[in-house]
């Protein structure tokens, strides 16, 4: 009969021995067990069945013994599984660890042993080995049955469960909780690709000298993995004792599904409750009602004073960046430089505002305008391809002012987009003249009448080399060597697209007004414009 | 033999090594000992038990104490002469001549410079046929003999009698006094008389490390084959050939113990011991146990050596050889096999055959 069985390796491997030392025999470590005995005297153990593990206490034999080498032999010759012995402070000669390797018979040394309690340890998993998955199962349905706090409950606990090292890594591969080591051992073993694809499933990938176990967590079962759990398998998980770690683990990651999907309708909730605040705000500047005071003030909102806005946009993101949880870390890595604020979700994206006392302290925008700057590069820089951009407001006292100073910072993002930098903050006072172009780039029609204007070159160019170089060139005040050395070309390849361009657009570069609405198509033409509208 | 001249000492310290079994002490201490003693003394004149008077009283001496302690702190005149002159006030009448106790090269020479400084000749005998680590371990008890009176002579002219007591208990004892002693010290034992000697049957002791010691140093090394005069001299079996692999030594009752794991062609080989060899074994199968003598010759000199003095990647030859028939005994056993040392293992001779006497109902 062909039942499932467990080797020694698999049964020490569960902990239930405290500290043990694999003193020789290490190739034996995979024959299966089939039973485990208590040892009196070494002379029985020819008498005992293939496939025991004979434990002896000290009072029977202890391993720097001669008499262990005697019990190896025998032992070899019967075809044992193992022997389980009490380690003294005196050293295992070599010859016995040496004999236990010859004969590949796990030789174990325990410290402290009471062989009728290993053999009552060990007893179940021998005779159905389906129970050391129940219990880690068992385990796994006790500790998760109401979600994890946080990523570090979720990895402690689960490494709790199984006894191995967890790590938890977000889809594009980085750590985010539990043991770097796990997370260092998979490298670039799974391509970010794959745990951002479609249709994440479990899977094992060989790390190294280790196998690690991945798992999808998904707040949408049809969606992508928002996580995946990554643990270390132990050597033994094989057979029938790999199955219910795999399902301890299922059972973690939607515990822990559970928790980001609650998580994430709380933060919906608190920013749908703040964007309703600031809409009544805004509505009646002159008259808040006495509750809207009250709940902005138990937000923190100051509504007396000089207000600073200022208003985030994403200019572009890829498709794994979640957008609703960019609010929280936004505001984490402003709060990392000393602006404490909430910001408020618009429909063009995220505003807040800092208020100072007098009109002095707002005065000056740039330290403001620096810490935006470095908090959205710092939020880009944890995910690529995402670009934010940011326009300042300027400071307007009292409670219309937040709407005043809001209306201003929205103007200076416009601005801000058409810059083309990482963590673009354009601030609307910067230059006067700046605010006419936010006039300009503001209204739709103008825009569209841009886009008609350099739709040939679009249509000669998708790639969109043409209109970038047009931009560089008028941005350079017409010089090819300039635009050039910018664009990382040479003035001859300038100077060929411009003639192109010259020959394409139903413009005359020579003529000051077309020269200039081309220029303003051109900075405007690429942008992806979001219009409150 | 009748007499141990300076020419003699080479050989009989050599050949006592063979009965040291790994143990008895380093042999250049003896040979020293000894040499001075007959160059100062002229030669020892060695007498048979049987050619002295039956009553004439013999002063048994063996050197107690560890042999390292010994290198430091040789026995002097005082003591020999206080041994002496405590065991002959006791039985009142005087020693006719020194019977050494056992047989290792440091208590061969012993007992022969005890001889030389006393101006008594020394019986060609001794009381254990081989070294063994302690003083009540002996033929002469074997047959009945009680051990006590015991004297022991410190090399600070301390001097310690037990005068009567369990052989066993007065061997703790022993060697409870050692440290304050200075653990070195000249022993004597047994009330005994030339007669007793000539009952016992333990002749040519001296004798045989002489032609055992002539034996060795004939034996061309390199080849195991260069052994032959020796093995033959000594009755023994050359065991294997092997590498010191590893010697794991405690002391932590007093004993120095250890485990040898030796690397041969035919797989690992280990030797416990407790002072000297005691149990060789092959894979988990006993080659030869005690009482059988266990010894390792340095394959490169051919000179036999001290187990805690091995090296490790030593190349060694493992050799056993037989001992006096009456430790092969039931009771021999009981006091020198293997269980006795507190090994769970059934004596093996030297040849590889068990022991009849101890496989029957115990």
């Amino acid at each position: 009969m062909a039942s499932p069985s467990v080797n020694l390796g698999q049964l020490l491997d569960l902990g239930l021995l405290k500290r043990y030392e694999v003193l020789g025999g290490e190739a034996g470590l995979r024959r299966p067990v089939r039973v485990v005995v208590v040892g009196s005297t070494i002379h029985e153990i020819s008498e005992l069945a293939a496939g025991s593990v004979v434990v002896f206490g000290r009072e029977q034999l202890t391993l720097d013994d001669l008499a262990m080498d005697i019990a190896i032999r025998l032992a070899g010759s019967a075809g044992l599984s193992g022997i389980i012995a009490a380690r003294t402070p005196r050293q295992v000669p070599l010859v016995t660890r040496r004999l236990a390797d010859r004969f590949a018979l796990p030789l174990i040394g325990v410290d402290d042993i009471a062989p009728a309690g290993v053999v009552a340890a060990f007893d179940p998993y021998v005779r159905a080995p389906e129970i050391a998955g129940l219990r880690v199962l068992g385990d796994a349905a006790r500790r998760f049955q109401r979600p994890p706090a946080n990523a570090n409950a979720l990895t402690s606990s689960l490494s709790a469960t199984l006894g191995e090292p967890v790590a938890l890594i977000d889809a594009e591969s980085r750590f985010v909780a539990g043991d770097p080591e796990v997370h260092a051992l998979l490298g670039t073993c799974p391509t970010a690709e794959e745990l951002g694809g479609p249709h994440p499933v479990a899977v094992t990938v060989r790390a190294g000298e280790a196998d690690v176990l991945l798992q999808p967590v998904q707040v949408d079962p049809a969606g992508l993995a928002v996580y995946w759990i990554a643990v270390r398998l132990p050597g033994s998980a094989a057979g029938v004792l790999l199955e219910p770690i795999r399902r301890a683990v299922a059972i973690a990651a939607l515990s822990f599904a559970v928790h980001v999907a609650g998580d994430a309708v709380r933060v919906e909730r608190e920013h749908r409750r703040r964007s309703l605040l600031l809409n009544e705000i805004l509505e009646q500047p002159d008259d808040p009602g006495r509750r809207t005071v009250e709940r902005a003030t138990a937000l923190g909102w100051r509504l007396a004073g000089w207000h600073t806005a200022v208003q985030v946009q994403v200019s572009h993101a890829p498709s794994a960046v979640r957008l609703s949880a960019l609010g929280a870390e936004l505001e984490e890595q402003l709060a990392e430089r000393g602006v404490t604020v909430t910001l408020v979700e618009r429909a063009e994206g995220w505003v807040f505002w800092s208020t100072a006392e007098a009109e002095a302290d707002a005065a000056d925008p740039g330290p403001l305008t620096k810490r935006v700057n470095t908090a959205l590069a710092a939020v880009e820089a944890e995910h690529p391809g995402l670009r934010l951009c940011a326009g300042v407001g300027g400071a307007h006292a009292g409670t219309a002012g937040i709407g005043r100073s809001a209306d201003q910072a929205r103007q200076a993002v416009l601005l801000a987009r058409t810059t083309r930098r990482p963590a673009a903050v354009e601030h609307i006072d910067a230059v006067s003249a700046r605010r006419l172009l936010a006039g300009w780039y503001g209204s739709a029609p103008l825009r569209g009448a841009a886009a008609d204007l350099l739709a040939p070159l679009q249509d000669a160019d998708p790639s969109g080399e043409l209109v970038r170089t047009l931009r560089c060139y008028l941005d350079c005040q017409s010089s090819a060597k300039a635009a050039g050395d910018l664009l990382g070309v040479h003035r001859n390849t300038v100077m060929q697209r411009m003639d192109r361009v010259t020959q394409l657009l139903p413009a005359d570069l020579d003529d000051p007004d077309d020269r200039l609405a081309v220029h303003l198509a051109a900075r405007a033409v690429d942008v992806q414009w979001e219009d409150p509208a | 033999m009748e007499q141990v001249a300076e020419s003699a000492i080479d050989d009989i310290v050599r050949g006592a090594v063979h009965f040291g079994s790994g143990g008895g002490g380093e042999p250049h201490l003896g040979r020293q000992l000894l040499t001075a003693a007959v160059r100062q003394y002229g030669p020892v004149p060695l007498v048979q038990a049987g050619s002295l008077a039956p009553d004439a009283l013999v002063l048994p001496v063996v050197s107690a104490g560890a042999p390292y302690a010994l290198l430091e702190k040789a026995h002097g005149v005082h003591e020999a002469e206080a041994l002496r002159a405590a065991v002959e006030a006791r039985a009142g009448r005087e020693c006719a001549a020194v019977l050494p106790v056992q047989l290792g090269s440091a208590n061969v020479a012993v007992p022969l410079a005890v001889a030389a400084r006393l101006g008594l000749p020394c019986l060609d005998a001794d009381l254990m046929r081989r070294t063994l680590p302690s003083i009540d371990m002996t033929l002469l008890r074997l047959s009945g003999h009680p051990v006590p009176p015991i004297t022991l002579v410190g090399c600070t002219g301390a001097l310690v009698e037990f005068s009567s007591g369990d052989g066993a208990v007065l061997g703790e004892l022993l060697r409870a006094v050692m440290p304050g002693l200075g653990l070195v010290a000249l022993a004597s034992a047994y009330e005994v008389t030339a007669g007793a000697c000539a009952r016992l049957g333990v002749d040519g002791s001296i004798s045989d490390c002489a032609r055992i010691g002539a034996a060795l140093g004939a034996v061309s090394p390199g080849s195991e084959a260069g052994y032959a005069p020796f093995l033959r001299a000594c009755g023994g079996r050359m065991l294997c050939t092997a590498t010191v692999a590893e010697l794991v030594q405690h002391s932590t009752d007093g004993w120095p113990r250890g485990v040898v794991s030796l690397n041969t062609p035919e797989g690992f080989a280990r030797i416990d011991f407790q002072n000297e060899n005691l149990i060789v074994s092959r894979s988990g199968t006993v080659l030869a146990t005690v009482p059988d003598l266990i010894s390792l010759a340095d394959a490169e000199t051919g000179s036999l050596l001290q187990t805690t003095d091995l090296a490790l990647g030593q190349e060694v030859h493992v050799i056993a050889g037989p001992v006096d028939d009456r430790w092969h005994t039931p009771e021999g056993l009981d006091m020198v096999g293997p269980r006795a040392f507190g090994y769970a293992v059934d004596p093996v001779r030297f040849d590889g055959t068990g022991d009849l006497t101890a496989a029957g109902p115990r």
